[in-house]
């Protein structure tokens, strides 16, 4: 832990509240601007030697015991892809830190961290950006609200972060997913080939390489991806974005930035007038004492419920109902991305063999959005749209049939596979909500959220179109053996949660403005995807980052103004 | 030290998945390769001389170890009877049921053929009953039963340093690039 020298004195300029995404760009962009910051991070700190990619099974700690220690400790987190014995301490303990929800509605929050660098330890590396068409949705299609901002305001920030981060990718030129800067892409395989060009020839629709935080080219002694596989136990050579060692690395490097791990955010402190923060109360999860320390400017990065949390139990006098909420909107309009439904079907070898022994590609495929944008059919059942995450494989015929022998020569007869799962927006709602819920507090003695969410018919209607028509760009790429995948029964959710504290022109209907600054408290701002006026069907984390790099820049330009007091 | 491909990688290699894995609708036995407590020090433990099966009583240990070498020969040199018996005694109750049924199944087919035991059967018997079974109608309850074997024996060779090697797998995990198409036309 590297905790402040003198904490009960020490008085900085900027409090940031989480070292992910946002927290690690905002740390970086103001301390190095020459601000004196304090980057809380809830989790413990992160390096290399916490890596395992290439860890061999037989030295993890624990045995035949061990899944039992998993479940029991994090029956929640297990659930998602990305947690195995190597990192599954990275991950919030379930016990320690519960939640609610209704009966009715069950819910899984994922990826809940707990180390410097929060998802992006883990994350899938998408990087796509927004357009306009995501952006002043509601002017297109007439529901919720337009975001405070547009694609040109976002662009520029868009290209820096980019370049920093390092996304492989290829321009499409297409006007609802726009280019970037972009290394150079990752190939596709033959399958995948056949499927991008037939889908666009037939049916008018982009099948590009994912556009995805890794890199094919050397930066900032960053190495090119090795494909090894596995990015979410780490990276020895850095070669995809995790902010521990990029953006906070470089927070650190600048001495103007200390970092304090296992500081679990309660509240934000306020002044007794209750018109500015002034700083935060945490818990050191080692000691389980009560810590203040304090800011001239409070910024919380925390993830989106997370932060939503922190403002709901901040609530004062002045300030009920949580801080910041005059408007009554906090907490309102949770929204995230289904994941469901799609599918898959089989392809010409062509050549290709199955192997354990060659290069993995950590990247997949990504069909971008065709439905109600400009150049294909608005759908009659649905407002908005999706894009399909996808994958080509080519793997061993497990299902050989027969024994011996006989069935070892035919297992390797490859078995070629295009698999796709959509992402769709889920409609900002007011029905869908975080609150605290009063009857339960954490390990550390804070209140938890009660998180209410469900899909509706606008999102059903959608995730019935994805498995129709993944079948449909299957069978017209050639594909056999086609399968649809239909909806779970049981919704599920990817951990790209945005909304609740949205972004607004309107200080009665939102809880931001367009720089993520609290319409009621100036001095404080909330840079992650909580800011969010809606959820479009692309993957957050570039934007979350190219936003907080604006606000960053808005707050540098108000301190120097003296708008914001310092 | 070695430097292992963990089975939980050999799954996903295998089952070729990336993001948003779900194993539902599979066989349970690929769940495990999930497992890394469970597979953690495994082999070791296996290969120990005085293992004993945590699940299986040693006659349905042997039974399953005659049935595995037939069915994926080098079974019993990757211990992949015992690396089953690990798996089944963390198992649910339903799946230990189930293989416990899928087992006694095969044994009374080779009780009925020739009337022993099938860890007793020469080669050319444990041919016969196999042959019967896998030729089985698809939707024959003995055929389930092979099957349902079959799958556990798969992902327990093949999670093996012995099956992973036999699928081309090799110690170095750094690649310099990754093999893309390479057709002039693009298959259009």
């Amino acid at each position: 832990m590297n905790l402040p020298p003198n904490q009960s004195q020490q008085l900085y300029d900027v409090l940031i509240v989480g070292s992910g995404a946002s927290g690690g760009w905002a740390a970086k962009r103001l301390s190095e601007a020459g601000l004196k910051v304090a980057l809380l991070e809830a989790g413990r700190p992160q390096s290399s030697s916490n890596f395992s990619e290439h860890k061999p099974a037989f030295e993890l700690k624990y045995r035949n015991k061990a899944p039992e220690i998993m479940r029991k400790t994090r029956p929640i987190q297990s659930k998602l892809y990305a947690i195995s014995e190597y990192n599954y301490d990275w991950f919030c303990n379930d016990i320690d830190e519960p939640y609610t929800t209704p009966a009715d509605k069950p819910y899984n929050w994922l990826g809940r961290m707990r180390m410097v660098g929060g998802r992006t330890n883990v994350w899938g590396r998408l990087s796509l950006r927004y357009s306009d068409w995501d952006l002043k949705a509601a002017s297109h299609d007439g529901y919720g609200e337009d975001w405070p901002l547009s694609y040109k305001d976002l662009a520029p920030y868009y290209d820096l972060v980019e370049r920093y981060i390092g996304v492989s990718g290829m321009a499409e030129g297409l006007e609802g997913l726009p280019d970037g800067q972009f290394q150079p892409p990752m190939p596709f395989t033959c399958q995948e080939t056949i499927f991008r060009n037939r889908v666009k020839q037939k049916l008018g629709r982009t099948v590009t390489i994912a556009r995805s935080a890794n890199l094919t080219k050397p930066q900032n002694g960053r190495g090119p991806c090795h494909y090894c596989g596995p990015c979410e136990r780490g990276c020895i050579t850095h070669s995809y974005f995790n902010s521990s060692f990029t953006t906070v690395a470089d927070a650190l490097h600048s001495g103007n930035c200390t970092l304090v791990t296992n500081a679990m955010v309660y509240k934000v402190l306020m002044d007794p007038d209750g018109k500015r923060a002034r700083g935060v109360l945490y818990i050191d999860r080692d000691t389980k004492q009560d810590r203040e320390i304090y800011g001239r400017v409070v910024i919380l990065c925390a993830q989106a419920q997370e932060s939503v949390r922190i403002l709901l139990n901040s609530e004062t006098p002045q300030h009920p109902g949580g801080v910041a909420n005059s408007s009554g909107v906090l907490g309102r309009y949770f929204t995230t991305h289904a994941a469901d439904a799609g599918g898959t079907g089989e392809f010409p070898a062509l050549g290709a063999k199955p192997t354990l022994g060659g290069p993995v590609r950590p990247v997949g495929i990504y069909i971008a959005r065709f439905r109600n944008t400009r150049n294909q059919p608005a759908s009659k059942s649905f407002l908005r749209g999706y894009g399909y995450e996808g994958y080509s494989n080519v793997g061993f015929n497990f299902r050989a049939p027969g024994y011996g022998e006989a069935f070892k020569k035919a297992l390797c007869e490859p078995k070629v596979t295009l698999s796709m799962t959509g992402y769709v927006e889920v409609l900002p709602r007011w029905d869908n909500f975080v609150e605290i819920d009063r009857s339960l507090k954490d390990t550390y003695g804070i209140p938890v959220l009660k998180i209410h969410m469900s899909n509706g018919a606008n999102e059903a209607a959608m995730l019935k179109d994805i498995g129709e028509s993944a079948v449909e760009m299957l069978e017209a790429a050639g594909a056999t053996n086609i399968q649809m995948h239909k909806p779970r029964t049981v919704p599920y959710w990817a951990a790209h949660e945005a909304g609740m504290a949205r972004m607004g022109n309107d200080q009665k209907k939102s809880v931001l403005n367009q720089f993520q600054q609290a319409h009621d408290v100036k001095n404080l701002f909330v840079m992650d995807a909580s800011s969010f006026t809606s959820n479009p069907c692309q993957n957050p984390t570039l934007t979350i980052m190219a936003l907080c790099v604006r606000s960053c820049d808005y707050l540098t330009d108000q301190l120097k103004r003296g708008e914001i007091r310092i | 030290m070695r430097d292992l491909l963990s089975r939980r990688e050999v799954a996903r290699r295998l089952l070729g998945v990336t993001a948003a894995w779900s194993l539902g609708g599979l066989h349970p036995a690929w769940g495990h390769l999930l497992n890394e407590p469970l597979l953690a020090h495994a082999d070791t433990d296996l290969a120990s001389a005085d293992w004993k099966p945590l699940f299986l009583q040693p006659e349905q240990n042997e039974a399953l170890q005659s049935f595995s070498e037939a069915t994926v020969p080098g079974s019993t040199n990757a211990l992949v009877s015992r690396f089953i018996d690990l798996l089944l005694s963390v198992e649910t109750p339903a799946h230990q049921e189930k293989f416990l049924a899928s087992l006694s199944a095969i044994q009374a087919e080779a009780n009925q053929q020739f009337g022993i035991a099938f860890q007793k059967l020469s080669a050319s018997q444990l041919s016969s009953v196999l042959t019967v079974v896998s030729a089985s109608p698809e939707d024959s309850a003995i055929r389930e039963s092979f099957e349902d074997l079959k799958e556990w024996i798969i992902v327990s060779y093949y999670s093996s340093e012995m099956g992973m090697k036999e699928l081309g797998w090799t110690p170095n995990r750094f690649f310099p690039s990754f093999p893309g198409c390479t057709h002039p036309e693009e298959h259009l």
